[in-house]
């Protein structure tokens, strides 16, 4: 872009850019005044002494050129000595003074002309200063842009820095090229069939556009972009290139959608526990009403059923607010903390995990080391629900093995907080399954742990703790995980 | 009061909540009417003998909100409860600005609901039965630390622990606990308990100044 405004051919180049100094200048007038002289002896037989000082103009025009009064004056100073000279040595008449008028009249003109070609000189290095200033500020101002711009023209492309730092070229390496150094693909390949070759640079390029099209910078790698941009038409065609990387929106479309997504989730979520409550809602009113019309009728005979009412309703509320947490989990990793007795959590958790129908054949111990925090801070349902999954694959494991023992107990941990530990002497856990245990689905039927671990794991994650889980020495599995304890009392 | 002294005015759009609610008050040895809307309601309201309102917040129509902000611009006195879905906390509480006792939150525990009817209805007899001296829960609020005051002051506003600990610059788990220790400080059964004590001390102090 930096380029004089007059250059064409190296003569004209020459003529408006050479500058000489003072005494150069004078030398070139004495020269060019000596060398006149010079032909006026040596042809003096055939010309005689025609016109001996108007001769001299030509060298005065020469020095002209260079635009400086100075030796112009000097020059026609110095013909009209050396014109007297000549006519003395070769004994001519004086000179006459029709000549010496028409000489100065030409010197007259010679020396406006001088003051031309230097006003015009001037104004040239003007321009050009000028131009190299804008030049330069604009060049600040698009490296100040923070997108990637750049400016085209049929020779060539100049990148600012964010462009520089985009595309990984540097500035000296694209100016000669033009835009399709870029090697942009078609954003959509495939699907509308477009061709390569009419995304590049030319009439049909993307760029200049609003469509997208992918970018790729110097090392290969490939982005999307838009690049809006308008051609200036000012002798020549000029196209300026504002470049959108459309990485962070595209990334940003994709979080948003997959929001959206789990919003639209969420609501369905939310409108399938919404209707859900209510039968069970009405299982529980239901139910609570029976029981307290059985509970007027004073009847033996009666009090097993009353017995079974109680448990539908207390099993129906439960399935509720079991909705209502894994809901909260659900949708926003939400969990709702209180403290609660650890006993109590682990007792009411093994008697919920295990119906008295299953707890047959099986021992099963519950207890804590002395001293441990009595309380903890959890959501009660859920972490309750952690500890039935781990009782009721324990039971599960156990079904094929002789020795059945069940051990559920709490202590403090190292750091200070409350450990659960479920302990079976069940057929332990194969490595394969192992490995992905906390998967869903990551099950073998043979010992039946399914994708109640994969809740617990996402249960005790909200909890901001794990469960982890070793063999033992009878040959069963041992899982442990830890609570927040809340309070200083101890048990 | 006797049970049978008043009636709880059942205000349920859904059927089978309804009638099963209207069964389980039934044995409990309630009188109860059942009212498919709140508009319903509020046409039936001035004529009501002495009685308790249940009524359900969210409902096609005027919602149980829009039914007590109308009862109160006519005036209706009427101990009312309001069945929230879950997770509505922050309309229960607007629920209970405009004028509501407490707040069940769905699936609702039979025991838990007639302790609440029972309690409503001591409203019928005596202005602010079952209220406490303003002056204790003072001297509760006086005991929590600035933290604790804090938290108080966002879990009565019904925001969620999370809302709490961002705005707070705290961790959530913190929360959580200085959540418990205000609970056991304040002596709150409960959060609708929560709400009434820091509603009465609200209207107390408006009255002072």
């Amino acid at each position: 872009m930096s380029q004089s405004i007059v250059e064409r051919t190296w003569v004209e180049r020459w003529l408006v850019s050479t500058r000489l100094d003072r005494s150069s200048a004078h030398i070139l007038a004495t020269s060019a005044v000596f060398t006149t002289i010079a032909l006026r002896v040596e042809f003096w037989g055939l010309l005689g002494d025609i016109a001996v000082l108007l001769s001299f103009t030509l060298a005065i025009l020469v020095v002209a050129v260079i635009g400086q009064r100075g030796p112009v004056a000097l020059a026609a100073g110095q013909s009209i000595a050396a014109a007297i000279t000549i006519l003395r040595l070769e004994n001519a008449p004086d000179l006459d003074a029709a000549e010496l008028m028409f000489f100065a009249m030409a010197v007259l003109l010679i020396m406006i002309l001088t003051e031309v070609i230097d006003a015009g000189r001037r104004a040239i290095d003007r321009a050009e200063e000028l131009i190299k200033g804008r030049d330069m500020q604009l060049r600040t101002i698009l490296d100040m842009f923070p997108n990637a711009t750049m400016v085209s023209a049929m020779d060539g492309t100049s990148f600012n820095a964010a462009a520089v730092r985009q595309f990984g070229y540097a500035k000296e390496e694209v100016m000669g090229e033009n835009l399709s150094i870029l090697e942009m693909q078609p954003f959509y390949p495939e699907e509308d069939g477009r061709d390569i070759q009419r995304l590049l640079i030319g009439e049909e390029s993307a760029i200049g556009t609003d469509q997208p099209v992918y970018a790729q910078r110097k090392d290969g790698s490939a982005f999307p972009m838009k690049v809006p941009g308008g051609e200036l038409r000012s002798g020549g065609e000029w196209f300026l290139g504002n470049v959108r990387d459309l990485t962070e929106r595209d990334e940003a479309a994709a979080t948003l959608e997959g929001k959206l997504a789990r919003v639209a989730d969420f609501n369905q979520l939310d409108e399938l526990v919404h209707e859900l409550n209510q039968p069970l809602a009405a299982i529980n009113n239901y139910s609570d009403g029976c029981t307290r019309m059985l509970r007027e009728m004073d009847d033996s005979f009666l009090t097993p059923l009353r017995q079974a009412l109680e448990e539908i309703e207390s099993q129906s509320l439960r399935a509720g607010q079991l909705m209502n947490r894994f809901k909260d989990l659900w949708a926003n990793g939400e969990v709702q903390k209180a403290p609660v007795e650890v006993l109590k959590l682990m007792k009411e958790a093994l008697h919920l995990g295990l119906p008295a129908s299953e707890k047959e054949g099986i021992k099963i111990r519950l207890g804590y080391q002395p001293g441990t925090f009595k309380s903890v801070i959890v959501d009660r349902i859920l972490v309750q629900q952690v500890i039935i999954n781990l009782v009721r694959n324990a039971v599960e494991a156990m079904r094929r093995v002789e020795r059945r023992e069940l051990y559920v107990f709490s202590h403090t941990s190292d750091r200070g907080e409350v450990a659960v530990i479920v302990m079976d002497t069940g057929g332990g856990i194969s490595e394969e399954v192992a490995d992905n245990l906390f998967e869903p689905f990551a099950t073998t039927k043979a010992n039946g742990r399914g994708i109640g671990l994969a809740v617990s794991k996402r249960i005790l994650d909200a909890h901001g703790t794990e469960m982890t889980f070793s063999s033992n020495e009878d040959g069963g599995t041992t899982f442990r995980f830890t609570l927040q304890a809340y309070g200083d009392e101890r048990i | 009061m006797h049970l049978t002294d008043f009636t709880v005015h059942v205000v349920e759009d859904e059927e089978a909540a309804r009638k099963s609610l209207v069964f389980m008050l039934t044995m409990n040895g309630f009188a109860v009417k059942m009212h498919r809307s709140a508009a319903a309601f509020l046409a039936f309201a001035p004529h009501a003998r002495s009685g308790v309102l249940v009524t359900d917040l969210r409902m096609p129509g005027m919602s149980g909100l829009q039914l007590l902000r109308e009862l109160g611009d006519l005036k209706i006195k009427i101990p009312s409860i309001v069945i929230t879905g879950h997770g509505d906390v922050r309309i229960a509480v607007e629920a209970m600005k405009a004028g509501a006792l407490d707040f069940i939150e769905k699936p609702v525990e039979a025991s838990m609901f007639i302790e609440a009817v029972e309690g409503a209805a001591k409203y019928l007899t005596v202005v602010n039965a079952d209220a406490e001296d303003t002056v204790d829960i003072q001297t509760r609020l006086q005991t929590l630390s600035e933290r604790e005051h804090q938290v108080f002051s966002a879990v009565v506003e019904g925001l969620a622990n999370k809302l709490i600990a961002y705005h707070l610059n705290i961790s959530p788990r913190t929360v959580e606990v200085h959540r418990a220790n205000m609970m056991v400080k304040m002596k709150a059964k409960s959060l609708p308990h929560l709400v009434r004590m820091a509603l009465a001390v609200a209207s107390t102090r408006s009255n002072f100044f």
